[in-house]
């Protein structure tokens, strides 16, 4: 299991990822990233780190590693 | 009491929006999208629920191009003036085309834009044949149309789907104002073609006053521009608004209650069906209208829409005279121009205005009867 950030431009696009995930029954929470003062981002747990990141851009959640 | 102003704002709210609201303005909660503790998360779930909500009612693909707002008027200055904002990069006097059914809030922002001659502002006739409507703006090429949905006076409307498939290949910008559509028709951005739809939250969607939406389906010719700068609880070293939507045009706190009451009205409305809606605002406008055609006295106008609210005037007593009568029997009304000044005109009340009678889904029959009763009694 891998706990991993994936930071977004914006609350709803956190919401929009945080959403998609838990409807596949992977676990992540929204978080205020610690890099940036003010970005949103979602702490992530899975095993299959690169799986979650398509699963994100397909869905159309704008978001970068950080 | 019989409520008749529906047009204005709904009432009775229904139990299941009023149970909602107490909780969103009761409950504890954050600004939403703006702290990263619980309470501010929690609100912001709620918000994002309401985006996806709507989206979905409305037919739009994607729930961040659902735009927020305080009304239906802060929606369509939003959807006017950031729309010719964005329409300003690439033409210098963009042609915006609208209609004499158009509300204040409609006509307002354009005659600001014109009067500052940033836009050449022209009207379609008030009373036209679909075919003559689609070749005028055809031959028009407008840069922008902003329409009703459904006028606010008579239940006036358009052939907005022919509308949108015939203007398809000009690339014009086609703006829909549903704030007396949104819940009682079907004015899905897909089915009627248009790209930017505004409406109310308190209206036909029952929720409480205080929240409205712009939905801009993503094959928008533009975006509009932002019209408010403020905070989005992001990117905040960037000097103008964030790139991406809903932010960058939903600047400063959102009335979070009255967002949440306009969600707990879709939810509703959904539960009920949009068809049950439609057809019960049928049969109570065709059994007032020819109650009310029965009665010489009276003067219906455009009798023929088959919902929405129906403008009546008397043949002596003044519309407000007729009005404070009605509230005298405990039926409420609303007497004048009703923010739409072009439509009087072209209805040729603009002397006095008129009387709108505005039901909901919960007039019943009993009340339509009553109604009639005391203005068959009003009109000896």
């Amino acid at each position: 299991m891998q706990t991993f950030i994936v930071r977004t431009p914006s609350v709803t696009y956190a919401r929009k990822g945080q959403k998609l995930l838990e409807a596949r029954g992977i676990r992540c929470r929204l978080t205020r990233t610690e890099a940036q003062g003010c970005a949103w981002g979602i702490e992530i747990n899975s095993p299959r780190p690169d799986e979650v990141l398509r699963l994100l851009e397909d869905a159309g959640v704008i978001f970068s590693l950080g | 009491m019989i409520y008749l102003d529906h047009a204005a704002t709904s009432f009775p709210k229904p139990r299941e929006v009023v149970d909602q609201t107490v909780r969103a303005l009761c409950g504890a909660w954050g600004n939403p999208g703006r702290s990263g503790h619980r309470l501010s998360r929690d609100a912001a779930r709620e918000v994002y629920e309401a985006r996806e909500a709507l989206a979905e009612f409305f037919g739009l693909e994607q729930s961040e191009n659902l735009i927020l707002t305080s009304g239906a008027t802060h929606a369509l200055n939003l959807a006017v003036q950031g729309g010719v904002a964005a329409l300003k990069k690439t033409h210098s006097l963009p042609t915006v085309v609208t209609s004499p059914w158009e509300h204040n809030s409609v006509l307002r922002p354009l005659w600001a834009l014109a009067k500052e001659n940033a836009i050449r502002l022209e009207f379609l006739p008030a009373f036209a044949t679909t075919p003559t409507l689609i070749d005028r703006l055809v031959s028009m090429r407008p840069h922008m149309l902003v329409l009703t949905c459904r006028a606010n006076t008579t239940g006036h409307r358009f052939p907005l789907s022919e509308i949108s498939t015939a203007l398809s290949g000009v690339g014009t910008l086609l703006v829909a104002d549903a704030a007396n559509a949104a819940g009682e028709t079907d004015c899905r951005l897909d089915k009627i073609g248009f790209h930017l739809l505004a409406g109310s939250g308190h209206k036909g969607l029952y929720g409480m006053m205080g929240a409205g939406f712009l939905a801009i389906s993503k094959k928008s010719p533009v975006l509009p521009e932002a019209i408010l700068q403020g905070g989005s609880g992001s990117d905040s070293f960037r000097g103008d608004m964030p790139e991406y939507l809903p932010e960058r045009l939903e600047a400063g706190t959102l009335p979070f209650p009255a967002i949440v009451s306009m969600k707990a009205g879709v939810r509703f409305l959904q539960s009920v069906g949009l068809e049950t809606v439609i057809g019960h605002a049928r049969e109570i406008k065709k059994k007032l209208v020819e109650g009310i055609l029965s009665m010489p006295e009276y003067r219906v106008y455009e009798p023929k829409e088959p919902d929405g609210p129906t403008l009546v005037t008397h043949s002596r007593l003044l519309p407000n005279a007729l009005s404070e009568e009605l509230e005298r029997e405990g039926i409420l009304t609303r007497a004048g121009y009703h923010c739409a000044p072009l439509a009087h005109r072209a209805l040729g009340t603009q002397a006095h205005g008129a009387v709108r009678l505005s039901p909901s889904l919960f007039t019943t029959h009993a009340e339509i009867d009553r109604l009639l009763t005391v203005m068959h009694r009003l009109g000896r």
